[in-house]
């Protein structure tokens, strides 16, 4: 196979393989946004019941989704850049704190807070320290 | 921007049919943003003599915090009181 033979098999494939490529991304922007769009769901907040020792346990959750992305194409408009390309790019976080258990049992059925004390702690200390420093820079400008 | 409230088919449990409720929060600017936060509201709750009630279900961490944030801002504006007095 000669030079020129292996340029023109190269130039006649690569379309398809850009076409692939924007296609595999668009397919994983789809399952992207049908996952982030399944946080909205009921079933993303409950969790599966649970049966122990006589009690139904169903676990309450809070779920925050945050996504974006973002894709851009360009060329060049001068003789001697002619070259063209496009990009894309995105991100998302997922998160989820228990809030609640629900419990059912022979007395009844029973709603129990789950209290994160590390994020209470945490909330004191940083009010605590901004208060302070409040404090003494009204100290100082007095 | 859109607010909806989204129930799971009851739970069948020593009579009881428990119906847990959700809402979803959902800001969705553009195709290329958004956030979703979804919230338990409570449990829907029909008991086996076919009373029916609701639940609620508090987030007592964000109780908690919004307390101590409060707390804080007010003890601050009393400081800037006292101060600006003297």
């Amino acid at each position: 196979m000669s030079a020129s033979e292996t340029e023109n098999t190269s130039e006649a494939t690569l379309p398809e393989n850009e076409n692939a490529l924007a296609s595999a991304a668009l397919e994983t922007i789809q399952d992207t946004m049908d996952q982030f769009m399944a946080t909205a769901d009921v079933n993303a907040v409950f969790g599966e019941t649970i049966k122990h020792q006589g009690n139904l346990i169903l676990p309450a959750a809070e779920v925050v989704s945050i996504m974006g992305f973002g894709i851009g194409s360009g060329a060049g408009v001068s003789e001697e850049n002619k070259g063209s390309g496009s990009g894309g790019g995105g991100g998302g976080k997922t998160f989820a704190r228990p809030v609640a258990v629900i419990v059912a049992n022979e007395q009844g059925v029973q709603v129990k807070p789950v209290v994160d004390f590390t994020k209470i702690y945490l909330t004191a200390f940083t009010t605590l320290a901004f208060i302070t420093s409040a404090w003494l820079r009204m100290r100082r400008g007095k | 921007m859109t607010l909806q409230n989204t129930n799971r088919p009851p739970v069948k449990w020593r009579g009881y049919q428990i119906s847990p409720v959700a809402q979803a929060f959902r800001f969705v600017p553009s195709a290329q943003f958004g956030i979703i936060w979804n919230r338990p509201v409570g449990v829907q709750v029909q008991t086996p003599q076919g009373e029916t009630q609701f639940l609620p279900v508090h987030d007592l961490t964000r109780i908690i915090q919004v307390i101590i944030i409060l707390s804080g801002l007010f003890l601050l504006f009393l400081l800037k009181l006292i101060y600006k007095r003297s």
